[in-house]
């Protein structure tokens, strides 16, 4: 396990163990793929099956950022109704798009901030890729439920604010290759819940980019 | 002289020999370039269809990737990334049309990614059906694109297969490029082969789809080319009346032989170049063999032509013409080879002078020989033969030549020989023809003007010869007898004439003549002889000889001393024929050898029949020079001798002064070896000869037998008297017993008693009687003796 992730879950436990009157937990996921690898980037959420609700506080509005000719980060997750801001970090136009179900949108090449914020208001796989420069790919899982996390490179991610209840807790993860079954877990304020899923994810390729210098980008 | 040439002489082999090994090393280059020519040529095409393989393998390579990267680029379209997340058809068939015709593409198919058709731009019909290629979408799916030729409805294509990423992969995209005959034809000029694509057609059949090939072969080729592999495989294929290399490899996914390419190159083109080599090889050669034939005939003529005078001069020498010499070349071998020869010609010239002359001519008196005296002779035959002219010829011989040879030695002879040589030739005219047959035979042929002149001629000869011949200080009396015949009444022919020369001059020897001409009753004489000779074989062998014996008178106690053993021939048809007619032909013809064996044999056993009636009377046996030449005479006697158990003191041989001087020391040799025997020897006709009797009395003989010409004419007081008289006083000195032969009448008894003579024998003192009438004659006298006692 990541020491930075230590040094951070240990007080947020402690916390959430601290105070049972707000009779809130926390849950822990760990993704794994199928040799026992860590998986980053799996989106794990839980959505209310008795109608809790969320008591925390609203995230703030996520960025995408187009840095170096990549999104960053690459997989974001958001609760729908959720303003994305699609800032351009990079000294080249971007031109952001997406053809996705739950929202099709493009952003015609633009230079730093997108005049404004596309609002995702339907829950599902929102895939953005940037028409200008091919291999740019991002993903935005846009959820309908307060509860998610997104693993991070040792697998693990932590949900806080989990009312009491009983819960589907499901997980997703861009190049996954099948659909992980859903899971029921019920909450009754007790020690923190721990939640272990198994994916089967192709490894995300790594691509190639021609330099920014126009005379060297011969393949 | 003949010019052409002729292929079995020096010339013709010549040329034979360079234009066949011409032939040879042509015919051989001919060979090996033929044979590397289509090496090379296979070689070649091999090398450009290898070359050409990894051509078209890079080109089709490339034709591929930059089909997919068009297609890559018409996928990442957004335009066509839009319309299909929109799912926007019309605006799909718009998008796709555009880049149809933007990049060349014949068909377009679209495909979702479980792999049905969405679009497809030649089947508008068949969508939604599933995607036939599906490998290539998982291969798209993989690796970003996927490329492949495949064949849609009979038509080829280089299908290229990209997903559409919007970024995500959304549907694939597949483009048909087609491929044709402009494929072909590009592929082919940059291969610089013949290129072809055979597709499966159904029912195994196989067609061209594209190829650089004219149609007119395109439905053979699919028959004539294997299916093709992954690999490259080769074989040769004959199209029409082209030989074309071939190698074919599949292009189907999978090599499945459903699609295949074939490259070709042309042997005949590669075999063309080699072609114009062997046309101008052909031609070279010819020229070559041309050159060669003119240039070994001009040679081998040089050669050949002084070679072929030469042939000529030794034709010309072989016939005997050494005069004309031959031209001698100025230059090298055959030139030195000329002069050699004209050398040798020369040289040829004298040799023959020299042998001719050998042959020719006598080398003791330089003489012409008996060779050229025959040629003479019959020169004088042809001439005077067809002139119608008699000539004679004379034939000579020295008289006791012999004689001289045995007593003086051969030198002597020889200095003899040569100045009667000298003396004849001077003696004769320019004009006649002196020769020397041999040994002490000469011959003249006179000249035309003594042709009838033979005597005179023959007269001449002898005087020349009357004088002495004086050799080493001592005077030699040469005598000679000559024999003359005349052409053309003697002979036609130089043998003829010669022979009876010959004759002639027997005659004039035997009767001391000087010469004399021939007679054809001589030689009839002769032929006489002859019939003898057969005859006197059966006398011998049919006992037709008997023995006579004639007594021997002791003259001072008129006892008988013995007989004379004398031959005589009773000859069954003419009856008894007297010793004179066929002793000396049995002493001409040697057979008096025989003669004297019987003889012998005869009076030795009428010696031992005496003997054995209690008589013994001493018989004289007449021997002959024949009978001397030989050695076995002692022998005969010896056995004689003993079967018949005779003493040697009954034996007296009688032998004639010339038969002893014939061959004075054989016959010396033989009467000593007869003396051994004990056996008496008595000297026959004795002053017949020119004997020397100091030379008789080295023989030591026993007794002289005065000859009977001698005491025919004794007269009292006469030359033969005085003669007899002292030679019966040398004889009585000498020690030796003398004996008169031929006593006819009483007077000469008388005288010859008077004269001392110790015997006498003769017909006035007893006849020859046969053997038991001497015994009878014998036993008469000496009763008469008894009776009337002698005075």
């Amino acid at each position: 396990m990541h020491p930075l992730v230590l040094r951070l879950a240990l007080p947020l436990a402690v916390a959430a163990w601290a105070c049972p009157l707000l009779a809130a937990s926390a849950i822990h996921a760990e993704v794994v793929g199928p040799s026992g690898e860590p998986v980053e980037d799996a989106v794990v959420f839980l959505r209310p099956l008795t109608g809790q609700k969320f008591s925390g506080h609203a995230p703030p509005a996520p960025s995408i950022e187009q840095r170096d000719r990549e999104f960053v980060p690459y997989v974001t997750v958001v609760q729908t109704g959720a303003a994305v801001r699609f800032p351009n970090q990079d000294p080249v136009r971007h031109h952001v798009y997406s053809f996705s179900q739950p929202k099709k949108f493009e952003i015609k090449l633009y230079a730093g901030d997108a005049p404004d914020p596309i609002v995702f208001d339907k829950p599902g796989v929102v895939t953005m890729g940037c028409n200008v420069h091919d291999w740019m790919l991002g993903y935005l899982f846009v959820v309908d439920t307060p509860w998610f996390g997104k693993t991070d490179s040792s697998g693990l991610t932590q949900i806080d604010a989990v009312e009491d209840g009983d819960y589907e807790a499901r997980v997703w993860h861009p190049r996954q290759r099948h659909e992980v079954a859903m899971r029921r877990l019920k909450l009754a304020g007790a020690a923190p819940e721990r939640l272990h899923f198994t994916i089967d994810a192709t490894p995300r390729k790594p691509h190639y980019k021609p330099p920014l210098d126009p005379l060297h980008y011969a393949k | 002289m003949n010019k052409r040439l002729r292929l079995d002489g020096i010339a013709g082999r010549m040329i034979l020999f360079f234009v066949s090994l011409l032939v040879l090393v042509q015919l051989a280059v001919f060979v090996s370039i033929n044979v590397r020519s289509d090496q090379i040529a296979q070689k070649t095409v091999d090398h450009q269809l290898e070359v050409g393989e990894r051509v078209f393998q890079r080109l089709w390579a490339q034709n591929n990737t930059q089909l997919e990267q068009e297609a890559t680029v018409l996928a990442a379209d957004f335009g066509l990334r839009e319309s299909l997340a929109s799912n926007d058809r019309p605006t799909i068939l718009s998008v796709l049309a555009n880049h149809a015709k933007r990049v060349g593409a014949a068909a377009m198919v679209v495909v979702s990614l479980d792999g049905r058709v969405l679009v497809d731009s030649l089947h508008p019909a068949g969508e939604s059906r599933r995607f036939e290629y599906s490998d290539l979408l998982m291969h798209a799916q993989e690796s970003g694109h996927a490329a492949a030729t495949v064949a849609i409805d009979g038509l080829l294509y280089q299908l290229v297969v990209v997903p559409v990423l919007a970024p995500e992969p959304i549907a694939y995209v597949a483009i048909g490029f087609r491929v044709d005959d402009a494929v072909a034809k590009e592929l082919g000029e940059l291969t610089g082969l013949e290129v072809s694509f055979l597709s499966a057609a159904g029912r195994g059949e196989r067609a061209v789809t594209a190829s650089t090939l004219g149609s007119e072969v395109r439905s053979e080729l699919p028959h004539l080319v294997p299916l093709g592999a992954p690999a490259w495989a080769g074989s040769a294929v004959s199209l029409r009346d082209r030989q074309l290399e071939t190698r074919v490899r599949s292009l189907a996914p999978g090599g499945s032989g459903a699609i295949d390419v074939v490259l070709q190159k042309s042997l005949d083109e590669a075999v063309e170049p080699f072609k114009r080599l062997r046309a101008s090889f052909g031609l070279l050669a010819v020229f070559c063999l041309g050159v060669t034939v003119i240039g070994s005939v001009l040679i081998a003529r040089n050669i050949s032509q002084p070679i072929r005078a030469l042939a000529q001069a030794a034709l010309r020498i072989q016939a005997g013409d050494y005069a004309s010499p031959v031209p001698v070349p100025n230059q090298g071998e055959i030139g030195a080879f000329a002069a050699t020869f004209n050398h040798m010609q020369d040289a040829i010239a004298s040799r023959e002078g020299e042998i001719r002359r050998l042959a020719y001519r006598d080398p003791l008196t330089d003489l012409p020989n008996r060779a050229q005296f025959l040629e003479e002779l019959d020169r004088a035959i042809d001439e005077c033969g067809k002139a119608g002219q008699a000539f004679s010829v004379l034939l000579m011989d020295l008289d006791r030549f012999r004689f001289v040879n045995d007593t003086l030695g051969h030198h002597a002879g020889d200095r003899v020989i040569i100045e009667v040589a000298a003396r004849l030739r001077a003696a004769l005219g320019d004009q006649d023809v002196l020769a020397r047959l041999g040994g002490d035979e000469f011959a003249v042929l006179p000249s035309p003007q003594q042709r009838l002149e033979s005597t005179s001629v023959a007269g001449q000869l002898l005087r020349c010869l009357q004088a002495p011949v004086v050799v080493d200080g001592q005077s030699l009396d040469v005598g000679v007898s000559i024999g003359i015949a005349h052409f053309p009444r003697h002979g036609t022919d130089a043998v003829a004439l010669l022979r009876r020369a010959d004759v002639a001059m027997y005659v004039a020897k035997r009767e001391h003549k000087g010469f004399e001409q021939y007679d054809h009753r001589i030689d009839g004489h002769r032929q006489h002889h002859l019939s003898l000779l057969s005859e006197l074989r059966q006398a011998i062998d049919g006992n037709e000889l008997r023995l006579h014996y004639q007594p021997k008178i002791d003259l001072r106690t008129d006892e008988v001393k013995g007989a004379e053993a004398l031959v005589r021939w009773v000859h069954p048809v003419r009856g008894s024929i007297p010793p004179s007619e066929f002793i000396p032909f049995a002493e001409q013809t040697g057979f008096i050898r025989h003669v004297t064996r019987w003889v012998i044999e005869a009076a030795l056993a009428q010696i031992e029949t005496w003997r054995a009636l209690g008589v013994e009377i001493p018989v004289a046996i007449n021997v002959s020079a024949r009978d001397l030449s030989g050695a076995e005479l002692p022998e005969l006697l010896a056995g004689a001798m003993r079967r018949h158990r005779v003493p040697p003191g009954l034996i007296t041989l009688e032998i004639t002064e010339s038969a002893l001087m014939e061959d004075p020391r054989h016959a010396a040799r033989i009467l000593a070896r007869m003396r051994e025997l004990g056996v008496a020897i008595a000297i026959d006709d004795y002053g017949t000869g020119y004997s020397a009797l100091s030379y008789l009395t080295q023989l030591t003989v026993d007794s002289l037998k005065i000859d009977r010409s001698l005491i025919n004419s004794i007269r009292p007081g006469g030359r033969n008297a005085a003669i007899v008289r002292s030679t019966v006083a040398l004889g009585e000195n000498l020690g030796l017993t003398v004996v008169a032969e031929g006593v006819e009448t009483s007077e000469q008894v008388e005288l010859l008693r008077q004269f001392g003579c110790h015997q006498a024998q003769g017909f006035g003192l007893a006849r020859p009687m046969p053997a038991d009438q001497l015994i009878a004659w014998t036993v008469a006298r000496e009763v008469a003796h008894e009776s009337a006692p002698s005075p």
